[in-house]
């Protein structure tokens, strides 16, 4: 059984709520305005024949800053939930972080624990929700659609992934761009000819695990990497693979609450 | 149905050819105490540990 992939979509509810606060703010200031001026009877007689607009001004006047109130209230909550939900995804990625080291031989310093969710309606993509990694390393600025890179693959076959990027590469680091474009997407990653050169140094091992919601939907992934530089260790993959699926459900019920 | 059957009916949803098992939760949960967790996050793992315990019991 198939289902569309979820999208996150609280995403979309500042942009709402925002509309919401200016349309009642106009609406305010337009019942101000109404009951300024026919306290001063302006234009002469005009309110006479509209005594309604009066009363619903009134209304409006004493219901704004209920409104008001409610809103940023709930607003404050939300925000609220989403930090404590954001807390508690980074804890279980550090989790991660220290299984992997510990049982699968993971660097301490280099290895990042990511987790992604997907975003948006019309531009589906996958986007970092949280990460965990003591060294400092430059995000690739690439966004993640569904077949691009080890994330994309992990998201379109809702599969966890496993790849030494570092030996599959390793036959195309010095591929031109006419080299390069006219590979098959399957060796490329998916990934353009500037993301190759962005990422090729980059990676040895990427793992990806999906994260599935209680409706058997994909909502994201949580991913290790580990880059070249530390090749010479040797990192055991069974348990990378069962600390990011236990990692995932965390993430999936942490992010159902 | 009981809620902790339902939660266990859950982990046999697709989730890739990687199986959760009691052991690598449990190392999970023992590390997040470690690593002095939010009692919330603590109540999660305990409870996804609790399903897949469950459900290995039941085979």
């Amino acid at each position: 059984m198939s289902h569309p992939p979820l999208t996150l979509d609280k995403c979309h509810e500042p942009r709402a709520v925002s509309r919401l606060i200016a349309l009642i703010a106009v609406l305010n200031s337009a019942a101000v305005f109404v009951l300024g001026t026919s306290r001063q009877n302006w234009p002469p007689g005009f309110w006479a024949q509209r005594a309604e607009w009066i009363v619903a001004a009134l209304a409006v006047t004493a219901v704004v800053p209920l409104l008001q109130y409610t809103i940023s209230n709930r607003g404050e909550r939300a925000r609220r939930q989403a930090l404590e939900r954001e807390q508690k995804i980074e804890v279980f990625l550090a989790a991660c972080l220290v299984y992997v080291v510990r049982h699968a031989g993971a660097d301490f310093e280099h290895t990042g624990i990511q987790a992604f969710v997907v975003r948006g309606r019309l531009h589906r993509r996958q986007v970092r929700l949280a990460k965990v990694r003591l060294g400092a390393v430059p995000t690739s600025g690439i966004v993640w659609y569904p077949h691009k890179g080890v994330v994309g693959r992990c998201w379109s076959a809702r599969a966890a992934q496993y790849e030494d990027l570092e030996t599959h590469f390793a036959r195309y680091r010095d591929c031109t761009r006419s080299e390069w474009e006219p590979l098959p997407a399957a060796a490329r990653f998916g990934l353009t000819y500037d993301d190759f050169q962005r990422l090729k140094d980059k990676y040895r091992i990427v793992a990806a695990a999906p994260i599935i919601d209680r409706q058997d939907r994909y909502v994201g992934c949580v991913t290790a990497d580990m880059p070249p530089d530390d090749g010479a260790r040797s990192v055991a993959r069974a348990a990378i693979l069962a600390s990011l699926a236990t990692t995932a459900q965390l993430v999936s019920e942490a992010l159902e609450r | 149905m009981g809620k902790e059957q339902v939660n266990a009916d859950r982990f046999g949803a697709p989730a890739g050819p990687v199986k959760l098992d009691a052991a690598t939760v449990n190392a999970h949960l023992a590390i997040l105490r470690e690593l002095n967790a939010p009692q919330s996050a603590i109540d999660i793992a305990e409870r996804v540990a609790a399903a897949i315990s469950l459900r290995q019991a039941d085979g």
